[in-house]
């Protein structure tokens, strides 16, 4: 019963301290401001990533496609709550690259942690070529 | 004799409420700490579910130790110098199996979730694995010393001590404690760098309560006020799910030898290091580590010092 009453105490605690996180505020969510942030953030993270020329930056922000140098894959950086996250795609990263109305892409990886993320380009044929160049990465 | 003591886990969640909202409020006042409520959300949800799993499994805990008690070498009962000793060999104890759960990754799989925070805050010290029965720990971590002669008790009792001492060092809000403090205990500053990714802190201050051990097994490293503290894992991941994050590096495995082209193969993909694989194609803590250092004596081109400007936006 103490057990029980512990637990039944704990779970009202965690969530009015998220409440309270909530509440209080005092962060401020992650954008990517630019191809080079984006760039830096990718070598930074994937240690043996060379960025190349190309890329994309999201209308948002919120994500950014960095082809490497030598044109064998993609880097992809993603902002989440206050931090940023990056993946390398290879052949093989991604299941499929869907794109919707407004030059949005929606990613599906291969990967437990990273499932679906969405890239919004604003423009339609942008989207579209890198859709297809993501789904055959 | 037989005697029976409260878990001192359960006195402590109170003042562990307490300290993180303190420590929000600390964030938001000065700016020095970070808290994301996403983040705060997994972290306690996992200490959560670690707190139920622990209630499910401590029965296998104390019956194994309970069994091998009667293999003890001596009775050491419960007298005073005992409760001392215990709390020292069992932090000994915990260094090693701590940087074990670093270098092998059957053991990383459990322990992996603790890192999987790119926030270092109070919340961070309760975000714990879910399944840390499939490493069998409870078979070794205190084995030795209930075959010492240690009762289980005490060392169930000084297990719970390290675990709660551990959770204030889990903060940005302390700089550095006193000298003479930072050389002997684990502080803040030292345990940051254990949860940094930055190529020079990686595999870093394992210790629990004392920081000798590192210091006596050549682990240690200070914090340095240039390098600062980039915290998560390598591959920093893409949800907040407290299920996935309990069960991606399980995950992880089990595709690996899934796909193991030998036996040998899919033994090292369970007990190699993180990161480990049969072709050298990924990336282990040591590798990483090899190439940041040929970068540097190179010249440096990286800029893996400075943080970006996407990831360390400052508080509102």
């Amino acid at each position: 019963m103490t057990t029980l009453l512990i637990l039944i105490g704990s779970f009202v605690a965690v969530s009015a301290i998220v409440g309270f996180n909530v509440w209080i505020g005092g962060w401020s969510p992650s954008r990517i401001e630019s191809l080079e942030d984006a760039g830096q953030t990718l070598r930074q993270d994937l240690l043996t990533f060379e960025p190349g020329e190309t890329g994309v930056l999201a209308s948002d922000g919120l994500a950014a496609l960095v082809q490497s140098r030598e044109g064998r894959s993609v880097g992809y950086v993603s902002a989440r709550g206050d931090t940023l996250v990056s993946r390398l795609i290879e052949p093989g990263s991604v299941s499929r690259a869907e794109v919707r109305d407004g030059g949005v892409i929606m990613l599906h990886f291969k990967d437990f942690t990273f499932p679906t993320t969405r890239i919004t380009l604003g423009k339609d044929d942008a989207a579209r070529e890198w859709a297809t160049r993501l789904s055959t990465e | 004799m037989d005697i029976e003591l409260i878990e001192p886990i359960y006195i402590a969640i109170p003042f562990f409420v307490a300290f993180i909202i303190a420590e929000m409020v600390y964030a938001r006042t000065t700016g020095k700490a970070r808290f994301e409520p996403r983040d705060s959300a997994a972290s306690l949800a996992m200490g959560l579910g670690n707190t139920i799993a622990g209630v499910l499994f401590a029965g296998i805990t104390a019956a194994w130790l309970t069994f091998i008690q009667q293999f003890a070498l001596f009775d050491i009962g419960y007298v005073w110098w005992a409760w001392i000793a215990a709390f020292v060999l069992d932090d000994f104890t915990y260094y090693w199996s701590h940087r074990w759960a670093h270098t092998v990754r059957w053991f990383w799989a459990d322990h992996v979730v603790h890192h999987s925070s790119q926030h270092y805050n109070l919340t961070t010290a309760l975000r714990q694995p879910w399944f840390t029965v499939f490493t069998f720990k409870f078979m070794w971590l205190g084995s030795w010393l209930v075959l010492l002669g240690f009762p289980p008790v005490i060392i169930a009792f000084v297990g719970s001590l390290n675990l709660i001492y551990q959770f204030w060092i889990h903060t940005e809000a302390i700089t550095r404690m006193p000298r003479w403090f930072e050389a002997v205990m684990n502080t803040p500053s030292h345990h940051r760098v254990h949860h940094a990714t930055n190529p020079i802190y990686l595999d870093r201050n394992y210790a629990g309560v004392f920081i000798i051990w590192d210091k006596m097994f050549g682990t240690f490293q200070p914090e340095l006020d240039e390098e600062r503290c980039r915290y998560g894992i390598v591959k920093n991941l893409g949800t907040w799910n407290p299920l996935r994050i309990s069960l991606h590096e399980w995950w992880g495995i089990a595709k690996d030898v899934a796909g193991s082209k030998s036996p040998k193969d899919a033994l090292g993909y369970i007990f190699a290091p993180p990161g480990w694989s049969p072709d050298g194609s990924r990336m282990t803590s040591k590798t990483i580590k090899e190439i940041w250092e040929a970068e540097r004596r190179d010249g440096g081109a990286r800029a893996d010092s400075e943080p970006t400007a996407g990831s360390r936006l400052p508080a509102e």
